[in-house]
């Protein structure tokens, strides 16, 4: 007997392969999206820094924004630079 | 330390008149805008996650139907001269929470270095250390590790920081203005 | 004159026996009339007037009761006389009673007449008398008294004779008296209604029309005979003191014609509109009748003076009726009384078949309408609802009905009974029953769910667009109503308001539904079936999983329904309630963007190292459905050791996805999909569709015929019961064959290569029944609502704790609603009831007590 696949229909789920479940800044899980997203995946990214800390890009946004000296990250305290 | 915006904050420890209220799960009050939602969220979030947790000698929850509104509890830890001992706070938090610190402020007086009599609390974390990584859980463990270990250069209280040396007075004193809630 | 002559006196008395005696046995002899005046004069004078009267009028009596009387009930005695089986033999004669009663009461009443012309004589004796003497006073009374006394002596001495089976005669009688009017009329009716069909609705010509006219008049003056006997029957019946007996009789012919004619159009077909055709009848046969008698009586003749300070339903109606004109005030009441009977009769027939007429909802809304209009005119609601619910009791809520045909038939009730009583106040009460038997089964929220959303299951009547379902057809009746009442601007903050409250609540079923007609509430079905669930996170959880399940067995990405039925739910549930769902959705279709952009740059990469192809499965056939995890509901994963060749087209795409996509990775779910394979065998070819644990055991025979299930169960890394009871797939098709191992616990699986019983080269499509399969296992890849139920509960425990920790002690109201405004996943939605057993659960477990009505931590 031989068996021929004709169309194999797979399931798999998607994940950023971050370190930890959750940003730290909304403490929604990376793999879902952040408070002001509807959509998660392409619509709401992650980004590391150089510490290797990673955020939803846009968290990471509002904190820097929002800070009147030099950056840190909220994680580290390190000085916050997106990793090249 | 921001000694003078602590201060400002006498007397408000209860929610303000003008807070918006029942933010709950439902929508914002509209003029808190798009931000109030991902605040909400975030708050939420932090409740649960407390909840599930179960961290001992550290809880919140918020109070009345105001998520921005939070009572904490906080027990004084074993081997410290606060055992025994069980502390009311209020935690206020900001419409642009995370990215601002939540004002904290011991209900119950509490005789300790960093503490006023109002119950405004002298906490790097809570003033210019603030990260946006921190949460309610670390706040009141940052607070409880406070008590057993403070930071006597710059006390608010310099009564207690003066006995402080004296572990036995001190726990006197302790015992002595501890007014369970 | 010699008035103390006792001689003269004896001597009058004896000559007026004489000549009354020869005036009332006489055979129509009038003429002793002179001739008694003197002696009733002598007599009269002498203070005798009462005697006079009194023996005058025995003598007529006995001569009355000794031959009329007597011969009028003879007629009768055969009927009477007879039993009850040989009365049905009377009454099936044509021509019986109405002979026999018209004979008798011609001869009774020519007896009678004469009888009263003796009366006047003697009257006229008296008052000649009474107008020489001076002393009227006294005898005035006795001519003016002898007449009245006569009748009173006439219709005495009947009643008392009177056969006891004598109201029945003349019961029969109008029965069949009105039946003869009914079918006369009925034909009449028919011609009428043959002609407006022939010709249609366009205008009747002339010619037709005066034939017509022509056929009707025949038609009247043949009725109007039949009434005039009629008439005459009662008129003789009237004149020998039979008033009330005959009125009864005829009154209560006509309610029983009215009663077999409202169950003769109504009967079982629920389809046409009844009470239009039985109120027209009402006015063409009896109502006709009555005119016809009454005017024949002479009793209607306030013509005018009926209408005034009737303040009536018909008040509003024509106060003429075709062929009467104005009608009389007793007319009038009569049509009261019989549109009344016949309403109640209908309603009353229609609420005891009110179950089935709600199973052929919607073609039997003729009949709900007509019911409608009874009810409205008779009151009794009640009725409706106390013998639908005991229906519901004994023919719906029972074990043997399926959840589906409960909620179809809940479904056509509230649409069927909404039109009746658009407050809904006793759909509330019809629903109770309903919704408390559904709660108690498990499969309610599924099937509610699946009627909701699912286009196949939702209309099982055929109404409707085929491939409907109950929440397309629900947002296309808004959308009616609204371009309906555009004017009414309460639709849409009610949605709003919908959409905004926590729970729906019905209202009280003692609400007032006259209270507010204005600004009455429309029903809502779809919050009527939310009612059941207990609350709208409920439904919208079930459909999830649903929906998850329903798109984890897909092989393709065509989801334009379900995103119709998305947009659909969200109206009613709110879009942040869907977003979940509308994310799975979304990954779908992201899914299918991704599968091509993958596909095309693995083929052209695999193209380049050609020259391995036939044997190397092409990447051609997989597809993938990626999913964001955090928002499906909880999947069950199992480790599955899927063909090298599988694994190694799963891991390129996955590499693939890997740099499109990077730093993003895929998970494989090996256990979840579909697969269609063709198996080939030497004789035959068979096609399957199976979920990826079949294709992994059946593929693993291509290296080798047979196997042990302990090997076969650790090479594809399922456990060996696991692996038993998928195996069985494929030996019920016939492609394995089991025989049993060295172990008693181990079992051999042979490969049935060839089959000489089977059809060569046959291909079969199995995808159907490996859909049953998988459901008949009980295989789901997503975890039921009731696990999630179950972790639901210890989340609502750590609440609890947490906030008397801060808070010391609460009340349960106050914990119910710390829960509702905080706890948001899973959003808590009990009932203060639940939450108080929960409550009184951790009580006992010592985690919490009670104080004076406070919850608060056990230390």
């Amino acid at each position: 007997m031989k068996v021929k696949v004709l169309q194999w229909h797979a399931v798999a789920s998607w994940t950023w392969d971050a370190q930890d479940e959750t940003c730290g800044i909304c403490r929604m899980a990376f793999d879902g999206c952040c408070p002001d997203c509807k959509f998660p995946g392409d619509d709401c990214t992650l980004i590391w820094g150089a510490c290797n800390h990673a955020f939803h890009l846009h968290c990471i946004l509002k904190w820097v924004n929002s800070q009147t000296s030099i950056p840190l990250c909220p994680m580290c305290r390190r000085e916050w630079q997106f990793k090249g | 330390m921001a000694r003078g915006e602590n201060s400002e904050s006498h007397g408000s420890g209860n929610v303000p008149a003008a807070a918006p209220a029942a933010v709950g799960k439902q929508a914002p009050a509209a003029a808190r805008g798009a931000d109030g939602q991902s605040v909400v969220r975030r708050l939420q979030s932090e409740l649960m996650a407390l909840m599930m947790g179960g961290d001992p000698g550290v809880s919140a929850f918020p109070e009345g139907d105001n998520i921005f509104q939070w009572v904490g509890t906080i027990d004084g830890s074993a081997a410290t001269a606060y055992e025994g001992t069980s502390y009311r706070l209020a935690l206020s938090f900001p419409s642009d929470y995370p990215y601002k610190p939540p004002k904290v402020k011991f209900e119950t007086p509490c005789f300790h270095p960093n503490v006023d009599t109002h119950g405004n609390i002298c906490l790097d974390i809570l003033q210019d250390k603030w990260s946006s990584a921190y949460d309610v859980r670390t706040i009141l463990l940052s607070i409880q590790s406070l008590l057993g270990e403070p930071n006597n250069d710059s006390p608010l209280n310099t009564q207690a920081a003066a006995l402080w040396a004296n572990q036995e007075e001190f726990r006197k004193m302790v015992e002595k203005l501890y007014k369970p809630a | 004159m010699h008035l103390d002559d006792a001689d003269g006196a004896l001597d009058s008395w004896a000559r007026f026996c004489s000549l009354s005696g020869e005036l009332v046995g006489g055979a129509g002899d009038l003429s002793v009339g002179p001739r008694l005046a003197p002696v009733v004069a002598d007599l009269c004078a002498r203070g005798l007037a009462t005697l006079v009267r009194d023996y005058f009028l025995h003598n007529l009596e006995e001569t009355f009761r000794n031959n009329a009387v007597k011969m009028f009930w003879q007629k009768f005695h055969p009927y009477c006389n007879s039993s009850a089986v040989e009365r049905i033999k009377f009454c099936v004669q044509e021509s019986w009673p109405e002979d026999v009663l018209s004979i008798a009461l011609e001869d009774i009443c020519l007896e009678k007449s004469y009888q009263e012309k003796c009366v006047l004589v003697l009257v006229h004796v008296l008052q000649s008398y009474e107008e020489k003497t001076e002393n009227k006073l006294k005898t005035v009374e006795f001519s003016s008294s002898l007449m009245p006394r006569y009748q009173l002596m006439v219709s005495s001495v009947l009643l008392t004779t009177l056969p006891l089976s004598f109201p029945e005669i003349l019961n029969i009688y109008f029965k069949k008296k009105l039946e003869e009017l009914n079918t006369m009329m009925d034909g009449s009716d028919e011609t009428d209604l043959a002609c407006h069909e022939l010709f249609g609705r366009s205008k009747v010509s002339a010619w037709d029309s005066k034939m017509d006219i022509d056929g009707q008049e025949t038609v009247i003056s043949e009725s109007g005979n039949l009434v005039r006997n009629i008439g005459k029957v009662v008129r003789d019946l009237r004149c020998l003191g039979f008033t009330s007996m005959t009125e009864d009789s005829y009154s209560s012919a006509i309610i029983w014609l009215l009663k077999s004619k409202v169950y003769e159009l109504a009967g079982d077909d629920y389809r046409i509109p009844v009470l239009g055709r039985v109120k027209k009848w009402i006015q063409a046969v009896p109502l006709q009748f009555l005119h016809s008698l009454l005017a024949y009586l002479g009793d209607s003749v306030d013509y005018e003076s009926g209408l005034s300070g009737l303040k009536s339903p018909l008040a509003s109606r024509p106060s003429s009726f075709p062929g009467i004109g104005v009608p009389s005030e007793a007319l009038l009441r009569w049509h009261m009384r019989l549109e009344y009977f016949a309403y109640e009769t209908l309603q009353d027939l229609r609420i005891g078949k009110l179950f089935e007429i709600i199973v052929d909802y919607p073609e039997s809304s003729p009949a709900i309408e007509d019911l409608k209009q009874c009810l409205e005119y008779t009151g009794q609601h009640s009725k409706l609802v106390d013998s639908f619910i005991s229906s519901l009791r004994y023919r719906l809520l029972t074990a043997g009905a399926s959840t589906n045909d409960i909620l179809h038939q809940y479904v056509s009730t509230i649409k069927a009974l909404r039109s009746i009583d658009p407050t809904g106040v006793f759909l509330e009460a019809v629903g109770e029953p309903i919704r408390d038997y559904l709660r108690g089964r498990k499969d309610t929220i599924k099937c509610i769910v699946t009627m909701l959303t699912d286009g196949s299951g939702g209309n099982t009547n055929g109404s409707g667009n085929a491939g409907d379902n109950l929440l397309e057809e629900l947002n296309r009746d808004a959308e009616n109503q609204e371009n309906a009442d555009y004017d009414d601007h309460t639709n849409i903050d009610e949605k709003q308001a919908w959409l905004n409250s926590e729970s729906w609540e019905p209202d009280p079923v003692e609400a007032d539904p006259l209270k507010g007609s204005r600004n009455r509430r429309k029903i809502d079905i779809l919050g009527l079936m939310v009612s059941i669930i207990g609350s709208k996170d409920q439904l919208v959880n079930e459909y999830r999983v649903m929906l998850a399940e329903k798109l984890l067995s897909k092989s393709d990405f065509d989801i334009d329904s379900d995103i119709r039925t998305l947009e659909l739910l969200k109206i009613h549930f709110g879009e942040s309630s869907m977003q979940k769902c509308e994310i799975m959705l979304n990954d779908l279709i992201d899914s299918k963007r991704t599968n091509s952009n993958i596909k095309t740059s693995l083929l052209r990469t695999f193209e380049t190292v050609a020259g391995q192809e036939e044997t190397e499965m092409s990447h051609d056939v997989l597809d993938a459905t990626i999913i964001s995890s955090n928002f499906w509901p909880p999947i069950q994963t199992e480790d599955l050791a899927v063909p090298a060749s599988v694994d190694q087209m799963l891991s390129d795409f996955a590499k693939r996805f890997h740099q499109i996509k990077t730093p993003r990775k895929l998970l494989w779910k090996k256990n979840l999909g579909m697969v269609k394979l063709e198996l080939q065998f030497e004789d035959r070819n068979m096609q399957f569709t199976v979920v990826p644990v079949h294709a992994a055991i059946v593929m693993r025979f291509q290296e080798k015929p047979s196997w042990t299930s302990k090997t076969l169960a650790t090479e594809i890394g399922i456990p060996v019961d696991s692996l038993n009871r998928r195996i069985g797939f494929w030996t019920s098709k016939g492609v394995l064959t089991e025989s049993v191992g060295p172990d008693a616990d181990d079992h051999i699986f042979t490969v049935v290569d060839s089959m000489s019983d089977v059809n060569k080269n046959s291909i079969v499509n199995e995808s159907c029944e490996a859909f049953q399969m998988t459901e008949d296992e009980g295989e789901s890849s997503v975890a039921s609502v009731e696990e999630q139920l179950k972790k639901e509960m210890t989340v609502y425990e750590k609440f609890i704790i947490g906030m008397l920790t801060n808070f010391g002690n609460m009340t349960l109201d106050k914990i119910h609603n710390t829960l509702k405004m905080f706890c948001a996943e899973p959003s808590y939605d009990k009932s203060l009831q639940q939450l108080q057993s929960f409550l009184s659960g951790l009580v006992s477990d010592e985690k919490l007590e009670m104080r004076d009505g406070l919850y608060l931590l056990k230390k």
